[in-house]
């Protein structure tokens, strides 16, 4: 199996996770939604191309839907992330731009890099899911607190997962 | 023809983003707080399986079968209460397992282990200890999908005590121990720790089971009306052994009330 192709597996992997065992992985009264299938987003490709991105993210999210009975809500949300990552892609490439060897990830391009992009793409996500959950205007604060709060907290622990699960922490 | 094909070209990745939001945020609105139809089948029972064989491997003592013994007998025991009392509305009761429950969304979910093979069908009632958890509204083979009275799309028939006025049971998000009941007259004289009872008039439940008790709180005034709020008697966090009540005779006064409907003027 050539590395490209290594690539997209291990993007599976974490929406497998996710709907097998954390599909209820919601803490602190619902301020803290740990979205697991997120971090298989995440590490798509950079040179992923945008229709590709949104195809797939309109996957993971139907899948995730599907999973939890929420009709729609992860899917619209992992689409919306999916097409501004190429934005935020771009708006954070090195001035020399990415080489083809990088990978999103934390022992490719640093841990700052990783933590800013994930910060941003799951801000997106969240405040557009809780947002479309919430429903009723007077909700909506409290839905920008918890998908605040939510973002903050599943960066860290990607983080932390991916620096647990790095191989060759000096490839850069 | 060709200029709107120049076009579609151009601004492809927002024609597709466009169409894939419109898909989800169809389903979105088309199934958010109330998921019926097929695929909620297939997940139901796909999940139902998984999670029952995670809550096996978790499972660490017998104590879950004896639970399940007394679920059981309690269920006839209510039904034989019932009987002998001679209420106008007879139930029949079986004991369910919850395997899966939300309580932190604004459409929360109960998932229990028994389906249209064990006799389960849309509408029936749950109750946890004579205490009013939800209802069904759809059920596979093996698992039935229900809303519990903290999903924020759904109101309640209540009852203020057992003579009281009927009012509506409303529960708006956030705390899973509180809910609102609306339209009731400004007249009624309420208490704090006064019983709220069902009505049996949405015909999930037998009339006077317990649904909660008025809170502590100042009841809110809305022209002729109050709203008043009430504490839930079930702990949602805490649920896991429930039972699915049917009530007899039910198919009988659906085809009447719906007769009547059809030749009303």
């Amino acid at each position: 199996m050539n590395k490209r192709l290594l690539s997209y597996v291990r993007v599976l992997v974490p929406l497998m996770l996710h709907v097998l065992f954390f599909q209820y992985a919601t803490f602190a009264s619902g301020w803290w939604f740990f979205g697991l299938h997120l971090l298989g987003l995440l590490l798509m490709p950079l040179q992923s191309p945008p229709i590709m991105l949104l195809l797939i993210a309109a996957a993971f999210g139907s899948v995730v839907d599907a999973a939890n009975y929420e009709g729609g809500l992860f899917m619209s949300s992992c689409v919306f992330m999916a097409l501004l990552m190429p934005a935020i892609n771009r708006l954070l490439a090195p001035r020399e731009g990415y080489e083809v060897t990088d990978q999103p990830t934390v022992s490719s391009m640093g841990a700052q890099w990783f933590t800013i992009r994930c910060l941003l793409l799951l801000s997106i996500h969240h405040l557009w899911m809780f947002g479309l959950e919430a429903g009723r205007y007077d909700l909506i604060p409290q839905a920008i607190g918890k998908a605040l709060a939510s973002s903050l907290l599943s960066t860290g622990a990607f983080l932390v997962i991916l620096l647990l699960t790095r191989r060759n922490p000096n490839t850069r | 023809m060709r200029n709107l094909w120049n076009l579609l070209v151009r601004y492809h990745i927002a024609v597709v983003f466009v169409i894939l939001q419109g898909i989800a945020l169809t389903w979105f609105i088309g199934s958010h707080g109330y998921p019926r139809g097929r695929w909620v089948q297939l997940s139901l029972e796909w999940q139902g399986e998984w999670n029952q064989r995670l809550s096996q491997w978790q499972r660490l003592s017998d104590l879950d079968d004896l639970n399940r013994e007394l679920l059981a007998e309690n269920a006839v025991l209510r039904a034989d209460l019932h009987s002998a009392r001679g209420d106008a509305i007879q139930s029949a009761y079986q004991g369910a397992e919850v395997i899966r429950c939300t309580w932190k969304s604004t459409s929360n979910q109960i998932i229990l282990n028994k389906g249209t093979k064990h006799g389960v069908r849309t509408g029936q009632g749950i109750l946890q200890a004579n205490r009013i958890v939800g209802r069904v509204i759809e059920a596979s083979e093996n698992y039935a999908l229900a809303l519990p009275l903290i999903n924020s799309s759904i109101e309640w028939s209540v009852r203020i005590g057992a003579t009281g006025p009927v009012a509506r049971l409303v529960w708006e998000g956030g705390d899973v121990s509180r809910a609102m009941i609306y339209d009731v007259p400004r007249s009624t004289l309420i208490s704090p720790g006064d019983s709220i009872l069902s009505s049996g008039f949405q015909g999930y439940f037998s009339p006077g089971l317990l649904v909660g008790s008025v809170a502590n709180e100042a009841p809110l005034f809305d022209g002729q009306f109050l709203n008043v709020p009430i504490s839930l008697a079930v702990d949602f966090r805490a649920i896991r052994y429930v039972q699915i009540t049917a009530i007899q005779g039910q198919a009988e006064i659906d085809t009447l009330s719906n007769r009547r409907g059809h030749n009303a003027p």
